[in-house]
């Protein structure tokens, strides 16, 4: 019983946090992630394709022997 | 008459408590109500529509370049070391290994006491790597040319149950683990003294993630709970607390923005939950899919997800607009984790068909 109400307790607490988190609107949130998108967009090469020269994982070349 | 006084006495404290229950019953009910009147109020508009004006990704290119064969038993983890080059994996054959991924070469070979070494990470420093798994333990092993890495290794942190995941503050100084016990804990690897430990958890802890943001002082972890939670790493406090999926979370990991993390789980969902509106902002679905992510991680700028799945494949999404805009096909069982080169160049992921495949 003591166990319930500790974890209850426990909850609560938690709660009583949550509620006095202050909040931005969704709106808001999201042009602040538009914005670090578009500035760092040029530099991911994932996103963007990497020239084959510049790409540390280009495929390897087949020694030949002569 | 003593009895009677104490049996009394007894049933007022039962009564007691009673009402306790009640009351702290009530007051969670208040509060969760004002919660979800408070974030309704602030969704007002939803980042799938905002995204509808941004241009469609083009150009996207990634390929195969890189098979590291060598493990004799289902790939569990992986980690990047932060030269870009090398990286960690581990193993249910119980081994770990460290390979030169531009070469595919295997630089070292470490065997574990037990098999199902589900955790493993690089030091930040590229001198030693952790790892631990059913045997409810992270070991150290320091990284040297000249000796064997296994005599000099070095327990530092112990749960009660397995080490499901584990990784480095941005020192070689600090590692923080999560566990099957539910709780998560931050430890000093010089001393092996546990600094901090995180409750809070319903279920066992599947995956953590510490925030990239200057600060650093707080991560997110998620479980088998469905929950997401982000912690203070300074006072132990869970600070904020994120539901909606259905299912075990198995991966988490911060936006490089670090205002906004993703989730993969089995319900098979991936999320996008933002710190600061404090509420699920995306989700990443299609009724095609019906198998469970394991690992998700994101492109340097953020707009593209990668999505480990059960279907063995590798899911590549439009992180705003929630478009699926590719898909790696290569893996031939479940692929357990994935991850980002530090400076983004490449992917690597990891599969229970044995190998870690690089795509670039």
């Amino acid at each position: 019983m003591s166990s319930q109400v500790q974890a209850l307790q426990k909850q609560v607490e938690q709660l009583r946090h949550e509620a006095s988190i202050r909040r931005i609107p969704v709106s808001q949130a999201i042009q602040e992630l538009l914005t670090y998108t578009n500035q760092n967009a040029p530099s991911d090469v994932l996103l963007n394709g990497i020239s084959q020269s510049e790409n540390p994982f280009r495929d390897q070349k087949n020694c030949t022997i002569l | 008459m003593l009895t009677f006084a104490s049996n009394m006495a007894s049933d007022l404290k039962v009564d007691c408590q009673q009402e306790s229950i009640e009351a702290l019953t009530r007051e969670a009910e208040t509060l969760k109500a004002k919660l979800e009147e408070e974030k309704a109020k602030l969704g007002d508009v939803e980042l799938q529509v905002v995204a509808q004006r941004l241009n469609n990704i083009q150009g996207f290119t990634m390929k195969p370049r890189r098979v590291l064969k060598g493990h004799q038993g289902k790939v569990l983890c992986m980690d990047w070391s932060q030269d870009k080059r090398h990286i960690v994996s581990s193993s249910q054959d119980g081994r770990m290994l460290v390979w030169d991924a531009f070469t595919t070469n295997k630089e070292h070979a470490m065997t574990m006491p037990t098999t199902w070494v589900m955790a493993c990470a690089y030091g930040p420093s590229g001198t030693l790597v952790a790892c631990g798994g059913l045997d409810n333990k992270c070991t150290i092993y320091p990284l040297t040319l000249e000796d064997d890495p296994t005599a000099k290794k070095r327990a530092i942190a112990t749960h009660t149950s397995y080490l499901s995941c584990c990784t480095f503050t941005n020192s070689d100084h600090q590692i923080l683990t999560g566990s099957g016990d539910s709780t998560c804990a931050l430890w000093d690897v010089e001393s092996g003294q546990m600094i901090q430990s995180f409750h809070g958890h319903m279920g066992d802890v599947m995956s953590v993630d510490i925030s990239p943001s200057e600060s650093g002082t707080t991560f997110v972890s998620g479980g088998c709970d469905k929950l997401a939670n982000v912690w203070d790493m300074r006072t132990g406090d869970c600070v904020q607390q994120f539901e909606g999926h259905e299912s075990d979370i198995n991966s988490v990991r911060f936006h490089p923005s670090g205002d906004a993390f993703a989730t993969g789980s089995d319900d098979a969902t991936c999320r996008l939950f933002d710190l600061r509106a404090d509420r699920e902002v995306n989700v990443y679905r299609k009724e095609s899919i019906i198998f469970g992510w394991n690992s998700v991680d994101f492109s340097v700028s953020g707009r593209l997800l990668f999505g480990g799945s059960n279907d063995y494949t590798v899911n590549v999404w439009d992180s705003l607009k929630a478009l699926r805009l590719s898909v790696l096909y290569g893996h031939e069982n479940r692929v357990s984790c994935l991850g980002v080169s530090p400076d983004g160049t490449a992917l690597c992921t990891g599969s229970w068909d044995f190998t870690l495949r690089i795509w670039a």
